[in-house]
């Protein structure tokens, strides 16, 4: 019954005391949201709590969703903001969320028997530069990246859920990835 | 700026290389754009660079995001309770202002009816208060100032009421009836005037019982201080 209904049909339903509606909700945009956050903090654990803590806090307000914005835009609102809320937790505890590598790379990588050692090593190497590179963003180039690779959102999407003009969307993607590209450069060359 | 960024911006293209690289170019513009690469080194470069450094943060993804997204959150999806309109009203009050203002206006009219009622109903009260026996009969000696006081030749006006002849051994416990003569005397005087006297009446005979009755043990205290002192100034 609620996988025909629209989203706000079902924040309509979720308003009214169904929780099954949210659940809906959450159904269709776990991946999501767990995408961007992921791509906002770069680690599954953190991810995994700020995308729950994102779906608790929207199910706590749902009462003053206004129709006058998707859904979709809503919760990706309140994802960035969870994972910008996580971030300044990082920074006040002088943590670097960057830190960790062992952890972290025998977390994420799930090696295939056909690669040889030396691939492994190699890949590895450069998807953690490359989540290091993301990581180094500035947090409004960080967000529309991950909108734009994670979550694979038009830039017409991004411009909607951030409440930005088009132009702006496409200046911080172009910018990010001109960012990214000679982050990585610096780094490879100072790993090398 | 980089050469190639230089180069874009001349050849005007700059624009659309961001919609090309994600496919996100119309159609009818996206054939006549690839023409143009084709011809233009620094837009062809230019792609070439966010197409790779793109494609490193979708490696990134499908590596490290894609095995774990499998993934399902459990939202607590318990009913909220329903508020009462009771447990609004109680809210509101448990702020210190509002339960301030709450309780100074439950005070104040307190206080409005207490007056409000006291007044319309001061005589009986009156009358009643001084009806509550504060001392035994026995002790107290005042049924002969009593009786001065309610005598006929002092007021007239209650004088020719159906008062027993043998009022000077009135008790405290019968003064009630007195009071409730005083009462009927005051609704069957016709002018204000004589309202006024015998509401006057009536508060000497009721009041005044009390007052006047300590009097004489005062007045023997007193004379018996005196009786002391002169026997001293004897002595």
């Amino acid at each position: 019954m609620y996988t025909e209904l629209a989203d706000e049909q079902l924040v309509e339903l979720a308003v009214r005391d169904d929780p099954e509606a949210f659940g809906e909700i959450v159904r269709r945009w776990e991946r999501k949201i767990f995408a961007l956050c992921f791509g906002m903090l770069g680690r599954e654990d953190e991810a995994r709590d700020a995308a729950q803590e994102a779906f608790i806090s929207a199910y706590r307000n749902i009462s003053r969703f206004r129709g006058d914005a998707k859904v979709s835009s809503w919760l990706h609102r309140i994802a960035v903001n969870q994972c910008l809320t996580v971030k300044r937790r990082q920074k006040s505890r002088s943590e670097e969320y960057l830190g960790d590598e062992d952890e972290a790379e025998s977390r994420v990588f799930v090696a295939s028997p056909a690669v040889s050692p030396k691939n492994i090593a190699e890949k590895g190497e450069r998807l953690k530069l490359v989540r290091q590179a993301v990581g180094a963003l500035p947090s409004e180039l960080r967000e529309v990246i991950v909108m734009k690779e994670f979550e694979e959102m038009t830039f017409q999407e991004i411009a909607d859920t951030l409440e930005l003009p088009l132009s702006t969307v496409k200046s911080r993607l172009y910018t990010a990835l001109k960012q990214l590209k000679l982050r990585l450069e610096r780094i490879s060359v100072e790993v090398v | 700026m980089t050469h190639n960024e230089a180069k874009n911006q001349e050849c005007g293209h700059t624009g659309q290389i961001l919609d090309f690289v994600y496919d996100e170019l119309p159609v009818s513009v996206k054939g006549a754009f690839e023409s143009h690469l084709a011809t233009c080194e620094a837009c062809s470069g230019e792609v070439s660079s966010l197409v790779s450094t793109s494609m490193a943060v979708k490696e990134w993804r499908a590596e490290a995001f894609e095995p774990l997204a499998k993934l399902r959150f459990s939202i607590p999806t318990e009913r909220r309770p329903k508020i009462g309109a009771f447990a609004i009203i109680l809210s509101i009050f448990r702020q210190p202002i509002y339960a301030a203002a709450a309780a100074t206006l439950l005070l104040g009219s307190a206080i409005g009816l207490y007056f409000l009622l006291g007044s319309s109903s001061s005589q009986p009260q009156v009358a009643r208060s001084v009806d509550m026996p504060a001392v035994p009969a026995a002790v107290t000696p005042t049924v002969s100032v009593v009786e001065q006081v309610t005598a006929p030749e002092a007021h007239p006006m209650i004088a020719k009421d159906d008062r027993p002849a043998e009022k000077t051994a009135q008790t405290r416990s019968e003064r009630p009836q007195g009071a409730r003569q005083a009462r009927m005397v005051r609704k069957s005087s016709g002018s204000g005037q004589n309202r006024a006297v015998a509401t006057n009446a009536s508060l000497q005979k009721a009041v005044p019982e009390d007052l006047f009755g300590e009097v004489p043990e005062t007045r023997d205290r007193s004379l018996r201080l005196t009786d002391l002192f002169t026997e001293g100034d004897e002595d």
